[in-house]
């Protein structure tokens, strides 16, 4: 019943995913992202410090300050802007989106066991980057405005960040420097399009994209 | 498990029980209008005798000889354990039906002959314990044809009204499919044993599973499990108070004694699937039971979704034990029969229980709508009170015996927990603990709707007013049930020695007794105790403050009228709501008035809910064969005679042509 | 077993319940910048109301004034049993110790109290019962699930050994915050209901008991009492699960810790009191979807580390 840091940590983020299932208010969804980037950070520091590399450590900074301080800050700055209403609208009842969320965990880790790829880490981290990534899908699907969707693509971008870390070597530290400002410039750009889309629409709700069709 | 051939001692006992229904069924035909007392002195002599034969006799079989013969088959008829506690369930509720039945046909003796409805009755019985000894499958099949005509016939009872002659209809054309598949799966596996006999049968692997599926879907359409069940609510609630008592109680039942005599006990027939299956359609069959028993306005349709909703359970039971026995872990079969079994019991007691509670009520002032009842515990005490006891039992609060049966259930889910083979396993069985849990709360909510709404409070309708306690005999025959809950509850420890014999293979160890452990007997007498003092104390404090009655609160709108008190609709609304995407559940409000908003003059609301499985599957099906029969096959009936000619010669030509090959 | 303990035991069930209702309603009126009323002042007012007469409704039968009697019996019986306090039980007892046997033992009670509201004919009482039986649909399965895997880490069903068993602090953990989450509701605090108000839109247990008077609401008020610590001391128990060392500790020690934990639990639950709005009663299906979502998880632990 020892448990590493990097257990610990990643067991919390896929639970913080979960939670956020269940969360239909759009700040809260963001206060949950940001502590959930902030355990990969813990992650990238934990790893850092017992191999002794020290670009993790480097990594784990620029983690924390931009995905996981500067990013949602900048969402909630776009989404007051906005004026959307808290309710990060939602098509599935919050409360069955919490319970999905249950089943995508226990599929996440049921699915993970049955990788055929040779495993460097620990099984349970495995079946948390599923999680992660299948919420991070789930919530995409499942939302209604487009902050939201965004969420939901920062959540499947830690779940890979995740794998990453935990089940490889390590990618080479450029390739991840490169995905976090690519990251941070595709949420820019999210949320200045947003604000046009909302002052041309008046609204976000992607629903009625479909009102496009004709 | 091999039965010692004794054709006598108790064997005769349960002779003497089918023959002195038989009398009743003759002196019924024989008295139609007015029958006397002798009908019911017959059936009730009849239950007696069968229920000593089950609980002193050993085990038996008897074959009739030569006269009586059926082609390819004798009449053979063997009483093991497992049928003795069925033989047991026909027998404890045959008495309290024959004690109940004349008072509540009193007041339909205008529309129908009363003696051929108590015929029928001691011809259901006669059939339902034939179902149960039957040795072989042609016997198994004759019975339980007598038994699904006779039902029908009494379901049928009062066809004057269109409504019950429409029940009647879809519940013969519900049992006929039923059998249909049943047969079909008899007759496969005689193809693949070669005999007729039960005994004889061991069918294995692959080959199983098509007569497996087969029995499996035509008992599940008489035990009224999803998705089968739809017959059952309309059925039940057609059909006089103490028929849909035994229907209900006993009925159903005797599918389940025959799963468990050849999916589990003898292990006549083993497939792999059917446990997941049977499981599964278990557990959706208790939840979908109670969230449309939620929904209803019927008294009766209510019990009979709730019927559903136990079907389940049982079921459930089931398939725990089919999965304990393919995993080898002994434990686990040996509780989930026996709590399946034992469930059965406390289910036909207390079932019948409610459902003569409002055979009391619908023959006293014809009305079985929640909403138009109310504040009977003034009138009708007796009744209320029994009914009372059948509701707290099928909660499943402890003492009472509901809790004895669920109890057993969720301590096979736990083991099937702790003993399970893999993960995903023990996680479903803690999963499938929830969902008792979940369908225990949904009970307690349907039946605090029925008991509070209908028989508490003030009454609806000026018939609820005047309501009069029933008749003596029908009041016996509920307390007797009553007192049946009680006591089957508190010496619940009792019966797992039996269960065990019945549950227990040869070769294996008995387990059972060792997994009882509630002092219920203690627990009852501290709850006794405590209410007794606290009510002794409340008197003496009463002495010095005596209590004074006044109306209830109103907020200082004047006196409350029957009108705004809560409606059974309004009690379910918010549970509905919550799973409403399940039936479509809307509720729509229409104000009419001048100035809609400030002065609305009139408020109406109409709730709605869809059952998907009849709208969208069965409906359909039955329209796609009613157009290929009448367009299609029509054609054929050209009402030519030359055709028919044509007709005739080409079956002869294919039979001359099958029949040289 | 010891006389003193017995003791001890009797005089933590007779006093508990009330005095931690009492600190509750203090921190909640220092939370509101209020005085408050005395941390007494329950006893106080359980001791008037048994002073007072009763006044019963023409409408009402004997299920409105036996049942706040079985609502007693059963939570005093539930709370001999259950270890709320870390309490000691004779080895004969385990089995009555059952999780599900107790957990319906309550529903009993709330059973009659339900009937009760429902047999004065009014409409409060009618929206009381309903009320209380949607939050009862939404709780019963969070609760079950939790102890199922409580007892399924322990290998018993029986509460007097999952309490005294080495559990994995995980499913401890998540157990204990699905159980404080549920109990909330099962105990009609806020955010579920306001045990303050008395408006419609507001009540779900005071709806229920808004025709009892006199004597019979001091029977009722107790055997509320009685379920708060129940449900708040089961969860500080669970929660003192995941630190190993407890089960050590001399039982004096144990005793102290664990109502010393309950009180806290409702020093927090006063706390959030005063900040928490009370939910809209459509969103209380979501609020439980997260008892049920912690439940789920801790079973999955459970199957998983077996």
């Amino acid at each position: 019943m020892n448990f590493s840091t990097i257990d610990l940590l990643s067991a919390g983020a896929a639970l913080l995913a979960v939670m956020m299932c269940g969360f239909s208010g759009l700040y809260s969804q963001l206060r949950s992202l940001a502590v959930q980037t902030a355990f990969l950070a813990g992650i990238a520091i934990s790893i850092g410090m017992s191999s002794g590399a020290t670009h993790y450590l480097v990594l784990a900074g620029v983690v924390l300050l931009i995905k996981s301080i500067g990013i949602p800050m900048f969402l909630a700055w776009s989404a007051k802007r906005l004026e959307i209403p808290r309710d990060a609208g939602v098509m599935l009842p919050p409360a069955l989106s919490a319970l999905f969320g249950v089943g995508l965990l226990v599929a996440g880790y049921f699915l993970s066991s049955q990788f055929a790829v040779p495993k460097m880490g620990n099984i349970g981290e495995a079946g948390m980057t599923m999680t992660l990534i299948f919420i991070g899908m789930m919530l995409m699907i499942t939302r209604r405005l487009a902050i939201s969707q965004v969420i939901g693509f920062l959540v499947l971008e830690n779940g890979i960040f995740l794998y990453g870390l935990t089940q490889t070597h390590g990618m080479p530290m450029l390739v991840e420097m490169a995905a976090v400002f690519e990251v941070l410039m595709g949420v820019m750009i999210a949320g200045l399009v947003t604000y046009r889309i909302s002052r041309t629409f008046e609204h976000v709700d992607v629903t009625h994209l479909r009102g496009l069709r004709h | 498990m091999s039965i010692p051939d004794l054709s006598g001692g108790f064997a005769w006992l349960c002779g003497a029980a089918l023959f002195s229904w038989l009398i009743a069924t003759v002196i019924g035909f024989i008295q139609r209008r007015n029958p006397g007392p002798s009908l019911q002195f017959f059936l009730a002599l009849g239950g007696l005798l069968l229920l000593i034969s089950a609980i002193s006799g050993g085990n038996w079989s008897v074959s009739l000889p030569l006269p009586f013969y059926l082609g390819d088959a004798g009449f053979n008829f063997v009483a093991d354990p497992l049928a003795r506690w069925f033989l047991g369930i026909i027998g404890l509720i045959c008495i309290p039906t024959a004690l109940f039945t004349p008072g509540y046909m009193h007041h339909l003796r205008e529309h129908l002959s009363v003696g051929l409805v108590w015929s029928m009755i001691a011809l259901l019985m006669i059939s339902m314990t034939g179902v149960i000894i039957a040795g072989n499958a042609l016997v198994f099949l004759v019975c339980w044809e007598v038994m699904a005509l006779s039902s029908f016939a009494l379901v049928a009872a009062d066809h004057e009204h269109r409504a019950i002659r429409k029940a009647a209809f879809i519940y013969l054309g519900a049992t006929r499919t039923g059998t249909a598949f049943l047969m079909g799966g008899f007759l496969w596996a005689h193809a693949l044993t070669g005999t007729w006999t039960f005994a004889d049968w061991h069918i294995f692997g692959t080959e199983a599973i098509g007569p497996a599926l087969l029995i499996f879907i035509g008992l599940a359409v008489k035990a009224g499990c999803w998705p089968f069940h739809l017959w059952l609510p309309i059925a039940h609630p057609a059909a006089p108070a103490p028929v849909s008592a035994v229907m209900s109680g006993v009925m159903i039942k005797t599918a389940i004694y025959a799963m468990i005599r050849l999916f589990i006990v003898d292990e006549h027939i083993v497939a792999a699937f059917l446990g997941p299956l049977i499981l599964i359609l278990g557990s959706i069959s208790a939840v979908w039971g109670i969230l449309f028993a939620l929904l209803q306005r019927d008294l009766k349709r209510l019990l009979a979704y709730s019927s559903v909703e136990n079907i389940g359970i049982i079921l459930m039971g089931i398939g725990i034990a089919l999965l304990g026995r393919q995993w080898n872990v002994e434990l686990i079969a040996q509780i989930g029969v026996a709590a399946a079994l034992f469930h059965a019991l406390n289910h036909a007691v207390f079932k019948s229980l409610l459902f003569m509670g409002t055979g009391a009520i619908d023959a006293g002032i014809h009305i079985r709508d929640i909403d138009k009842l109310g504040g009977l515990i003034r009138n009708m005490p007796w009744t209320v009170g029994a009914f009372i006891v059948g509701s707290v039992a099928i909660c499943a609060l402890p003492p009472l015996n509901g809790f004895a049966g669920e109890w057993l259930l969720y301590k096979g889910f736990f083991s099937l927990a702790l003993l399970g083979p893999t993960v995903g396993i023990r996680l479903s069985a803690l999963l499938l603990m929830g969902i008792l849990a979940l369908v225990g709360a949904l009970v307690i909510a349907c039946f605090v709707k029925a008991v509070g709404i209908s028989m508490l409070g003030m009454p609806r309708s000026s018939a609820a007013e005047n309501a009069k306690e029933a008749t003596r005999e029908m009041v016996i025959a509920q307390i007797f049930l009553a007192f049946l809950c009680v006591a089957l509850g508190v010496t619940a420890p009792l019966f797992m020695s039996p269960l065990s014999v019945i549950v227990t293979r040869a070769n294996q160890l008995p387990l059972l007794q060792n997994n009882w452990s509630i002092p219920v007997v203690a627990i009852s007498i501290v709850i006794i105790a405590g209410i007794g003092l606290l009510t002794a104390w409340m008197i003496k404090l009463a002495r010095k403050n005596p209590s004074r009655h006044f109306i209830t609160w109103e907020c200082g709108f004047g006196k409350l009228g029957p009108r705004t008190q809560y409606t059974g609709s309004s009690f379910s609304q918010p549970i509905a709501r919550i799973f409403g995407a399940i039936y479509n559940y809307a509720v729509d409000i229409t104000i009419k008035g001048k100035q809609r908003r400030h002065f609305p003059e009139k408020v109406s609301a109409e709730m709605n809910y869809e059952a998907y499985l009849e709208t969208r599957i069965y409906l359909p099906l039955i329209h796609t064969i009613k157009r290929l029969s009448g367009n299609f096959l029509m054609r054929l009936q050209a009402g030519s005679i030359h055709q028919y000619f044509i007709h005739m010669a080409l079956v002869l030509a294919l039979l001359i042509w099958v029949g040289s090959r | 077993m010891n006389i003193l303990l017995i003791i001890l035991q009797t005089i933590n069930l007779l006093v508990m319940p009330l005095l931690l209702l009492g600190v509750v309603r203090k921190v909640k009126a220092l939370m509101q910048n209020r005085v408050g009323a005395p941390i007494l002042q329950p006893f106080y007012d359980i001791a008037k109301l048994l002073r007072k007469s009763e006044t019963i409704s023409y409408n009402t039968s004997w299920i409105f004034i036996y049942a706040p009697r079985i609502s007693l019996t059963t939570a005093v019986i539930a709370a001999v049993l259950i270890p709320w306090s870390g309490q000691l039980l004779p080895p004969a007892w385990a089995p009555a110790t059952n999780f599900i046997f107790l957990l319906y033992l309550l529903s009993l009670g709330k059973f009659f109290v339900m009937l009760s509201a429902l047999d004065a004919g009014s409409a409060f009482g009618g929206l009381g019962a309903s009320r209380e039986a949607v939050i009862s649909i939404l709780v019963e399965p969070s609760m079950v699930i939790s102890l199922g895997a409580l007892a399924l880490a322990a290998g018993d069903m029986n509460m007097s050994a999952i309490y005294t068993h080495p559990i994995n602090p995980i499913i401890a953990g998540l157990a204990a915050v699905a159980l404080l989450i549920a109990s909330l509701a099962e105990l009609s605090r806020m955010p579920v209901d306001d045990p303050t108000t008395h408006l419609e839109l507001t009540m779900v247990h005071e709806a229920m008991i808004l025709e009892n008077s006199g004597r019979n609401l001091a029977i009722t008020e107790y055997a509320s009492a009685i379920r708060m610590c129940i449900f708040w001391g089961l969860s500080a128990q669970t929660l003192l699960l995941m630190l190993p060392a407890y089960n050590a500790m001399p039982i004096m020690i144990k005793y102290l810790i664990g109502i010393g934990l309950m009180m806290i639990i409702g020093i927090t639950v006063a706390f959030l009191e005063g900040i928490l709005v009370r939910l809209k009663w459509r969103r209380v299906p979501n609020y439980l979807a997260f008892a049920g979502l912690f439940s789920l998880l801790a079973a999955m632990v459970a199957a998983v580390r077996m």
